[in-house]
């Protein structure tokens, strides 16, 4: 039997046919077409508002409560004139609010003689608020100066834990982060699935992080595609970058794409640890939007996606600040109608009707 | 001079209700000179899915060839027509899968989903999917096309209107642009 080229490709992966004709081509002169870009903003932020690192900048000063002597027990350790530190006493007063206040290292060598509650130094609030994981994106696709898609959506699935956002060329990004049967290994999501099915675990951020930068790496920045990976597993939050090249950062605020420099300069001077959820997304979003109207590769609207434990908001078109704003109500009228040269109606076929019990056969 | 615009093409597809159009036209020329005025860009797959090539002619009817291919096997294996989502991923993937020496086309792909609901979308010629609510374009009257459907197009709108909208879209771009017109096919369903 003679060996007929299929065109199912035996073993996947990328096929190299058609390369020597191109080549052909671009020397007698024709240019290779461009590819669809993603030049975009894209951005990550890691939030945790567990109170241990964050200084409430909003804490009232507490109120004047009459002074409670030490113990008697010791005499307070004399406080040199050096180390200025204010020492708060209180009196727990039923049905008054917890106050708390964060003492540095003197001030708590200082009180060691003292018997304090220990629940007047409680951490503020009553509760942690969750750590999580915060991405935003734009939603231009650009195919050199035209906008080819004014809507469309860079931040991809991975697992229902992680997400990564894509930056440069959109083919690449999809593909290496897609379902796409496409290599005898299968694409980074589906290679997650497959792990997640053969451990019975939750996928880990640095799981899809290595297989994604042994891809890249292994074609030598040939696929292009910058990528935000953020998600939060059972070891805590995570936030990486991975280059086209292959090589990865580990940062706690991250953004890439040609409207980086706009969004890092909202980043650099508006982040701090121990951001609440609501405060990272709105500086997410400020920082898209610094993107989108300050980079000609980047606009539209902007998608955040709020990733904590156990949950995952995906907020598509979160804001949108570029609304179309001269729309005509009536629409368009024709004045002249289109010259019809030939119709030719087709009806689609009835569905055939399945008759059941066959008389007809059993005689 | 680009490889696009070695044949010259115009496609574009538009959503209307519960309904789709996808309009090309009809030009086939060698860059300057015109060699046929009724050529056909728009296949049909299945009768709920159509697709449109633009870009060079050669690999516009190689890629036809393989796509007809892979959905009658799908068929002989499925016993079912293959729905446009489907389809798009495949084309995607075997446009894909030639990333680093690709076929010099942009697929346009229409159908008809489940409860009739329309799909429109278009690829780069390495399958960066870009699915649209409301028309995509590609061939190199895109600029135009872009323009004219941004201002034409109004949602929901029912099959005549639908037609007439696309017709007079495709045609006003492709007078502005040379490598491609003379008329136009549009199917409407």
């Amino acid at each position: 039997m003679s060996k007929v080229a299929i065109d199912v490709p035996p073993k996947g992966g990328f096929s190299f046919d058609l390369c020597r004709r191109n080549e052909m081509l671009s020397k007698k002169g024709v240019q290779a077409p461009s590819f669809l870009k993603t030049g975009t903003t894209i951005v990550g932020l890691v939030f945790q508002s567990s109170a241990a690192t964050a200084a409430p900048p909003t804490l009232p000063p507490p109120p004047p409560l009459p002074l409670l002597k030490p113990s008697s027990a010791s005499p307070p350790p004399t406080i040199s004139t050096k180390i200025k530190t204010t020492l708060y006493f209180f009196v727990p007063i039923p049905g008054a609010q917890p106050h708390a206040v964060i003492l540095d290292v003197e001030e708590r060598w200082l009180l060691r003689h003292l018997r304090v509650p220990t629940r007047i130094l409680q951490r503020f609030g009553s509760k942690l608020s969750p750590d999580g994981v915060i991405l935003g994106a734009d939603t231009r696709a650009t195919e050199g100066p035209i906008v080819a898609d004014k809507n469309c959506e860079k931040i991809h699935f991975m697992a229902p834990n992680i997400y990564c956002c894509g930056a440069g060329t959109a083919a690449d990004t999809e593909a290496v982060t897609g379902i796409f049967n496409f290599n005898v290994l299968y694409m980074v999501s589906s290679q997650l699935k497959l792990h997640r099915y053969h451990t019975g675990r939750e996928s880990r951020v640095v799981t899809a992080l290595t297989l994604l930068k042994s891809h890249l790496f292994s074609y030598q920045g040939y696929v292009q595609a910058a990528l935000v990976l953020g998600g939060v597993d059972v070891t805590g939050p995570h936030l990486h970058t991975i280059y086209p090249h292959g090589s990865t950062d580990t940062l706690p605020f991250v953004t890439m794409g040609s409207g980086s420099l706009a969004a890092m300069a909202i980043f650099e001077s508006k982040y701090r640890e121990g951001l609440t959820r609501d405060e990272g997304v709105n500086l997410v979003t400020e920082a898209i939007c610094s993107g989108i109207f300050n980079d000609l590769g980047s606009g539209s609207n902007v998608d955040v996606c709020v990733i904590t434990k156990g949950n995952t908001d995906y907020l598509r078109n979160h804001k949108l600040p570029n609304p179309r704003t001269y729309v005509n109500a009536k629409g368009y009228s024709f004045t002249k109608k289109t010259e019809v040269l030939l119709t030719k109606i087709t009806p689609l076929r009835e569905k055939v009707e399945v008759i059941e019990g066959g008389d007809a056969m059993e005689e | 001079m680009s490889i696009f615009e070695y044949n010259g093409s115009a496609l574009v597809a538009m959503v209307g209700k519960n309904c789709f159009a996808i309009a090309s036209d009809r030009r086939l020329g060698v860059q300057l000179q015109t060699i046929a005025t009724d050529f056909q860009r728009i296949y049909k797959i299945h009768e709920n899915l159509f697709i449109g090539l633009s870009g060079l002619a050669t690999d516009a009817q190689t890629l036809y060839q393989r796509l007809v291919f892979r959905h009658k096997l799908y068929q002989l294996r499925e016993e079912r027509n293959m729905k446009p989502e489907t389809f798009a991923s495949l084309v995607s993937a075997i446009l894909y899968e030639k990333r680093f020496g690709p076929y010099f086309c942009q697929p346009v792909i229409a159908g008809l989903g489940d409860d009739n609901k329309p799909f429109i979308c278009t690829m780069d010629s390495i399958g960066a999917k870009e699915l649209a609510k409301d028309f995509v374009v590609a061939g190199t009257a895109s600029e135009s096309l872009y323009g004219a459907c941004e201002a034409m197009f109004k949602p929901d709108m029912e099959a005549e209107e639908l037609f007439e909208t696309l017709s007079q879209a495709l045609l006003s771009s492709v007078d502005r642009d040379c490598l491609s017109g003379w008329g136009g096919h549009v199917y409407v369903v």
